[in-house]
Order: C-alpha cells, then structure tokens, then sequence
C-alpha cells in the first residue's frame, strides 16, 4: 500500500537514480522555472531557453550516476543548464546579448493606489531594465541571477562558472552601477 | 541607497520570462523513447514508470483516493513497495546548512534562538545551521504531517529561520503600495511583513550594513520580522492566523 511520505529531494534523487521516471518528473517539476530563467540568462535567448532547458534536464537525468545524492540538487543542476545553454550558443555561432523585457500585466498595474503611481512604477521599472541591460556581462548575468531569479550564491557560482567570490564582486559592482546610473537619469515628473 | 535594491527584487516577480510549460511530460517522454540495452526490459520499465507517474501524482490525493490507486496497481500486476528505503534527513535539498542537533545550535550563534511552544507542533523534525556570507543561520524543520500541510514543490511543512540581520524596511513599505501581496502585520511588538504569492528573495541588512540577498526556499507563504537585531521568517503552506498564532508561541528554549 501506498502510504503518503514526504517527497525529500534526496528520497526522490535517489529514485530517480535507480530508474524511477515518475521521481524524476517531480523533480523537473520542482526546478524547471528556474532551469528555464538562467537557460534564457546564460545563452541571452529567451526563444531557445525552453529547447535549452528541456535537453539539459534530459542529460541531467542522464547523468545522475555521477551525482552524489547527499550534495544538493539545483547547483549541480545548475552547471548542466550553463553547459547546455553554451554548446547551444556554440552551435549557432551567434553572441547574442541578454535583453530583459518587462511583462506588462495588467492585473499588477490595478493594485497601484493611482493611475499617475501605475505610470511612476512603470517608468522607474523601464529605467532599472535599461541600467540592468547596460551592464557589462559579468555583473548583468550575476545580478539576475541574484535579484531576478532568487539563486544562492552557490547556484549562480554554477550557473555563471565562476568562483562564489567572484559572485560576490560581480554583483557588489553591478549594484554600484546601477545607483550610478540611476542617480544620474534625471526622474520624469508627472 | 538602499532603494534600487529595494526596487530590484520587486522587478524581478515582472520580468517579461520565457512563458510557464511543464517538462516534465516532454523529458518523460524522451527518456522512455531512448533504446535499452534489453528489448524485454523496456516494457517493464514503461509500466513502472507509469506507475511511478500516477502514484507520484496520487501522494497529493486523499487517503481513501490513495488506497484505490494503489489496488488499481495491483491489479494491473504492478506493486509498488515503498517500506524498504532508507528516508534521507527532512529538508534535504533546501540547502539549509549542516544539520545538527537544536543544543548544538544554541551554542553555536551568537543571537537568541527562539523555538515555538506550541504542543501540536513539538519539536522540530530537524535544526540546521548555515553560513551566510554574514554570519550563521539556523533553520528549524518541521516535516509534513496531517497538522501542517507540505507547502508547495516539497514534503516539508514549516521552516523557521534566524539569523542576525535587519530587515530592508523601506523596500517593504514600498511594496506595500505596489503589491497586494504583502500586509504589514504587527508581530511580537515589531512590524512584520506577511507575503504570499511564492516570493524568491527578499533582502536583509547585515552587520556591516550591507544590502544582501536571501533565497526563499519553500514555495509558500512567509512571515518576515525583525526582533531586535535578529530577522526571523515563517516559510510554510499555513495560513496568515495560523503562522502568527505559532510566532506568538516563540521563546527560548526551556532548559530541560
């Protein structure tokens, strides 16, 4: 009889390991937004980050024999991504650049008190986006990761192949830029 | 300064992302459709991994709901034994830290740590200490059970969490205006913050007085606080009431 357990990542590792699909489709489950986010924020696509995504939880899968249960899951997972969405830019040839965009929702815009607020919030948002995408590389890449994303310091690490220290450095100066940047562009008055 | 920090976290819940699809069933269907090595294994594989499927899908189901699921297998000449694994600790996988014992813990940090009183919840399933780049963190664990239901993505049904830091106030007032997501709510004499919606990160001043991020690790609901010095977050798939019912229960350990 089937009794109800807590489904720990490591119970479901463990399954997975032994050839046990459903345990890792609730693992796929669990992680595959933000498999596709840093798919989309290392190869700069948002258009491939599903493809990209997909075939890195595929070779993921397949690699699990390698994988240590005990460690966690996502900063492994993590590498897989990066490789996965280089060999993809590798493949094309092309840089491309990451751009993030805002979604214009609407149901957010109506929990703002007024409709000049609702425009205050878009702006100052349109022009955070604007400092985030001048960025150079490096810091762009570890400040979304941080900030827009929600990985730990060792996931970005893994996402970014670098160092947690140069995680670090990198988003301390992206910050510092963007105050710079942001401090300087004069504020549209309503 | 400290407000595009602020203003960072709130833009990344409207970052226009590549839009929400389930893999799992397209990685599934790719991974059955690869060769195996024996021809006659792979049916067998098919049907334990659909059977894996649906009784993964199942562990959301009710009890009654559960046992007819399992016959149904059975009957199908598929039974599924799931007494003779080893359970790995609760709350592996979060990334909590190192776990310890709570005694340990205490000596560990240089803040108060408060545990709940409360009788139906006892005491924790498991204490973890972690280091942030600030400082420790300790993390008490209290699994699913039929009290506290498994927050979302994950068998655990509470975390609290208490480290030395100070709450970005100003980034919460902010939100407050922009968001219907999170109340300010009054919690043992402080403000505190109460967001739903699955947050990732929310931020913390560190002694230095540093802006830091901290991931979110469960996909419920949380309630934030400061109580001098220290920022202590509820993560769990509990109510508003419920979670500041068992906040107002916190205290020093008893020595026993």
């Amino acid at each position: 009889m089937v009794e109800g357990r807590p489904l720990d990542e490591e119970a479901l590792v463990v399954s997975a390991q032994s050839g046990d699909l459903g345990a890792y489709a609730e693992l796929v489950r669990r992680h595959q937004q933000t498999v596709v986010r840093v798919a989309m924020i290392v190869s700069g696509s948002s258009a491939d980050a599903e493809d990209i995504a997909q075939d890195a939880l595929v070779k993921a899968y397949l690699a699990l024999n390698r994988y240590h249960a005990d460690r966690p899951f996502r900063p492994w997972l993590m590498r897989i991504v990066r490789n996965e969405a280089l060999n993809r830019r590798r493949g094309t040839g092309r840089r491309v650049r990451l751009e993030l965009r805002a979604s214009h929702d609407p149901a957010s815009l109506d929990a703002a008190p007024s409709p000049e607020a609702a425009v205050i919030a878009r702006d100052e948002q349109a022009m955070l986006l604007a400092a985030i995408n001048d960025l150079p590389q490096g810091q762009r890449e570890a400040v979304a990761c941080r900030y827009l994303v929600g990985l730990t310091e060792e996931e970005t690490a893994r996402a970014l192949g670098i160092a947690r220290g140069t995680v670090k450095s990198r988003t301390a100066r992206g910050l510092a830029s963007l105050r710079g940047s942001l401090q300087s562009t004069p504020q549209k008055v309503v | 300064m400290t407000d595009m920090d602020n203003q960072l976290v709130a833009l990344g819940g409207r970052i226009k992302w590549p839009a929400e699809a389930d893999l799992s069933i397209p990685v599934v269907a790719r991974l059955q459709a690869r060769p195996s090595p024996r021809g006659e294994a792979r049916s067998w594989r098919k049907a334990l991994a659909f059977a894996m499927v649906v009784i993964v899908a199942t562990l959301a189901m009710s009890n009654s709901a559960r046992i007819a699921v399992a016959r149904f297998l059975e009957v199908a000449g598929i039974r599924i034994d799931f007494g003779a694994t080893t359970s790995p600790p609760p709350g592996s996988g979060l990334q909590l830290g190192d776990r310890i014992e709570l005694a340990e813990a205490l000596l560990s940090v240089e803040f108060p740590v408060l545990v709940p009183a409360d009788d139906q919840l006892g005491s924790p399933d498991a204490v973890y200490l972690n280091d942030l780049p600030t400082g420790n963190q300790v993390t008490l664990l209290w699994e699913e059970n039929s009290l506290l239901p498994a927050a979302p993505g994950s068998g655990v049904g509470l975390l609290i969490s208490s480290f030395l830091g100070n709450l970005e106030a100003g980034w919460y007032a902010k939100e407050l205006n922009e968001s219907h997501r999170i109340t300010e709510v009054a919690v043992r004499g402080n403000t505190g913050f109460w967001i739903e919606g699955s947050p990732h990160v929310f931020l913390y001043q560190d002694s230095e007085g540093r802006v830091q991020p901290e991931s979110i690790r469960l996909a419920g609901n949380v309630l934030l606080w400061e109580e001098d010095g220290v920022t202590l977050r509820i993560e769990s798939g509990l109510g508003r009431e419920a979670v500041l019912a068992i906040a107002a229960t916190l205290r020093a350990p008893q020595e026993s």
